[in-house]
């Protein structure tokens, strides 16, 4: 054994040891499944309160990343604030503050911190501001109703308008010689559009004087750059359309208002502004396509539906409960096409068509262009795990990311299957309302219209900050 | 097992511990003793710029443990031109930890950089088929391949990329990622040389070659994509494909539809031509009953849009 006085291997070392978060694989879920709330509730708890195993290794570098993805499900489940005190989350709140960089933006993880021998000229590339990781240390401040004081709001905002480039595209970070790093992907420009979004939303214009703002006409002709031939959505021109980028793009047109609207009333004399996606039907019918009854990869891709004898109903038949036993009552949703169904995509898809069906005028009374109850059945009898949380594919054991998206997309069924009056009859699960541009409650995002920018730094942050200090060393 | 506190190469550095934000840090991870020792003195390393071997050899003790630390690589890209390291030897260990990590966007980005500084695709080709072997439809792979046929202008028939694409759809007609590399090879092409222009019958071509993989599997929906989408893009009509899409699926004879994608692209000629509204009716309807159940919502939507039956009173 090693004699490091590191604390934090002594803790792991330690850790390790008393709290296997994760189980060897076990059975598959009952035959007549059911949300199992309190099993969540208990895979989140023990997320949040406890080391995560070392297979995470590799999540090292996006600490700020895992923990909106551990608080948000909490926060949907109503139970963040039974499972922490006042205190802890305060504390959580000093963590995410730790992690923000003087010159805006916050970096991805405290492991990338150089701490006091941090110098923005000289070392700054190494310990950069990270553009995913500041969108969701902005976000979890709003899971966890911090009131944004310490917030660098300018220097924010600034920096996010250094972090596009002339095409309109985001990067990650800013490197050596000021060079924007990361690819060219949507989903920067998502976290810049949500990051944009939040700093933006509250009560305060004093210290937004002067702040040039992004490109957003830039961004919206980088992702119509990026449609594809069948409808979708990819990171670059010509790349394979993907429902990860698609929903990024999706929910970034959205926020901007750059989504098509279907009541465009010609006679307002607003200026015609540009959006994409340029052909909304198309990308629906990708959208639609994704949702697939293949569930496991041992399984033929390709299904004939017309083959099963259950699939003859007339159209009055259609939406009524049908438990005829050749029809698959699962079906989930996958990246791509002639791809097995993926927990995570139940969101990506699922919400992408949630916030275009209300552009195209195709809310379908409230149940929407998917399936949502055979999404549901995939989610909560196919990806659901015994010990709580989601995997990946039907069978694998849960993690961070997957249950996360799981549950958010079991959010948002759970509405529409309660709008409809289908599902599980608890009225969406007892999950919070999800606000799907944003991957978070609605109240979560509510709470930064709430923030009052021009109020005086309360004496209570100050006193956190100085509790934080006094711990650190500072 | 401290490596680098016991070292004497290492004694001049002064590691920096991890501060973990406080007593309650969020989504802490029980990662090895190993690894934070070498998190410590990389930082310490990236904090003084530190341009030299053991550096080096620092970032690929980490990339080992980590491989998706995205400024350990930037840093390590940095160093190989300070040092004027061997870049073939670096593209040589590279191919090992790209087969160990399929799925890590870092590693594809240094290749692209280091490939880019040889001025060579010499061996890509076979290494890519290598990594393809392991997982047909990786992302990245295909993403990287998409640059080395710029970088490196192999649109020619000669380059290999068609045959290759044709060797990967014959494996496997489904894998929609080779497709798409099919579409970058046919259209990328316009725009990146001054002058070029998709001949018609290069569009004649891939039009005869999705429509022989339909018949191969009529319900594959990437020919079937890819057929509309050659159409678009040459603004041709729908209607040129209502008698081959009338092979796979006639209203009249459902017992003997087989494709929905087939239903779906007539239902849309029908829409198109003048009173044939009905018809296409019939068909979404088809598709929502029978042929596509999962998506009958959508079916109704698009049946919902168009004009209803009773024609208006003269």
């Amino acid at each position: 054994m090693s004699t490091d006085p590191d604390v934090s291997t002594a803790f792991s070392a330690n850790r390790t040891a008393a709290l296997p978060l994760h189980p060897p694989p076990t059975p598959p879920a009952p035959p007549h499944p059911e949300f199992q709330r309190s099993r969540h509730v208990s895979y989140w708890k023990r997320c949040l309160k406890t080391f995560l195993p070392a297979p995470y290794t590799p999540m090292d570098s996006t600490r700020l990343m895992l923990s909106f993805f551990v608080l948000s499900p909490l926060d949907l489940l109503g139970e963040l604030v039974n499972v922490t005190t006042p205190a802890e989350r305060a504390n959580y709140a000093n963590w995410i503050y730790a992690c923000q960089l003087p010159s805006g933006g916050f970096r991805a993880s405290p492991s990338m911190s150089l701490g006091a021998r941090r110098e923005e000229d000289k070392n700054g590339m190494w310990d950069p501001a990270h553009v995913p990781a500041t969108y969701f240390a902005l976000a979890s401040l709003c899971i966890l109703k911090d009131d944004f004081k310490r917030v660098k709001r300018k220097e924010c905002l600034r920096w996010l308008k250094k972090m596009q480039r002339d095409d309109g595209s985001f990067g990650q970070t800013l490197g050596a010689d000021g060079a924007i790093e990361g690819g060219r992907d949507m989903r920067f420009g998502y976290c810049v559009m949500c990051s944009r979004w939040i700093l933006r939303a509250g009560k305060g214009e004093k210290d937004l004087v002067g702040v040039e703002d992004i490109d957003i006409d830039g961004l919206v002709r980088c992702i119509r750059a990026s449609e594809t031939y069948d409808g979708g959505i990819s990171d670059e021109p010509f790349h394979e359309a993907h429902a990860g980028f698609t929903y990024c793009a999706i929910a970034a047109l959205s926020i901007a208002g750059r989504l098509p609207d279907s009541s465009n009333d010609t006679s307002t004399t607003t200026k015609q502004l540009l959006t994409a996606p340029s052909n909304v039907p198309l990308t629906l019918h990708w959208l639609a396509s994704r949702q697939t009854t293949s569930v496991f990869e041992e399984e033929p891709l390709i299904t004939k539906p017309w083959d099963f004898p259950s699939a003859n109903r007339t159209e009055s038949e259609l939406g009524l409960d049908h438990n005829e036993p050749d029809v698959p009552p699962a079906a989930g949703f996958n990246g791509r096409a002639n791809k097995v169904s993926d927990t995570c995509y139940a969101f990506w898809v699922g919400a992408s068509m949630s916030l275009l069906e209300q552009c195209a005028g195709a809310g379908g009374g409230g149940r929407g262009l998917a399936d949502s109850q055979r999404a549901r059945t995939y989610l909560v009898d196919k990806s659901q795990h015994l010990v709580g949380g989601f995997g990946k594919v039907a069978g694998d054991p849960p993690d961070v990311y997957h249950s996360s998206l799981g549950l958010a997309a079991l959010a948002m069924l759970g509405e529409r299957n309660a709008a409809t009056g289908e599902g599980s009859g608890d009225g969406g699960e007892g999950l919070k309302t999800l606000d799907p541009g944003f991957c978070m409650s609605v109240e979560a995002r509510g709470w930064a219209e709430g923030v009052d920018w021009d109020m005086e730094e309360s004496e209570e942050s100050k006193a956190d900050e100085y509790a934080y200090m006094r711990i650190s060393g500072g | 097992m401290p490596l680098y506190e016991t070292d004497p190469a290492w004694a001049d550095v002064t590691p920096i511990e991890l501060d973990d934000g406080g007593p309650s840090p969020l989504v802490a991870i029980a990662y090895s003793d190993d690894y934070a020792e070498a998190m410590s003195y990389l930082r310490a390393v990236m904090a003084a710029d530190e341009m030299s071997e053991r550096a080096l050899a620092l970032t690929e003790d980490l990339i080992q443990m980590n491989p998706a630390h995205y400024t350990v690589w930037l840093y390590r890209a940095r160093i190989l031109t300070a040092i004027s390291a061997d870049l073939s030897a670096e593209l040589t260990w590279l191919n090992s930890i790209a087969l160990r990590h399929l799925k890590n966007y870092q590693i594809w980005h240094h290749r692209q950089t280091l490939v880019d500084r040889l001025g060579s695709a010499d061996g890509e080709q076979a290494f890519l088929r290598s990594m393809l072997d392991q997982d047909a439809k990786n992302y990245h792979v295909w993403s990287y391949r998409q640059w080395l046929v710029r970088r490196f202008a192999l649109w020619a028939d000669d380059s290999g990329e068609l045959a290759s694409i044709e060797e990967l759809l014959n494996e496997d007609v489904l894998n929609n990622s080779a497709w798409n590399h099919r579409w970058f090879l046919v259209f990328g092409r316009e725009g990146q040389e001054e002058g070029y222009k998709v001949l018609d019958e290069t569009v004649e071509r891939e039009l005869a070659f999705a429509k022989a993989a339909v018949r191969k599997e009529p319900q594959n929906q990437s020919p079937w994509n890819y057929i509309r989408g050659l159409l678009r893009q040459t603004k041709r009509p729908l209607a040129e494909m209502k008698d081959f899409a009338s092979e796979f699926a006639a209203l009249d004879r459902p017992d003997e539809v087989r494709s929905s994608h087939a239903l779906d692209l007539l239902a849309d000629i029908f829409a198109d031509e003048e009173s044939n509204a009905g018809q296409a009716k019939v068909a979404l309807a088809m598709l929502a009953t029978k042929f596509d159940p999962i998506r009958a919502s959508y079916w109704q939507y698009r049946k919902s849009l168009l004009p209803s039956k009773e024609a208006p009173a003269a």
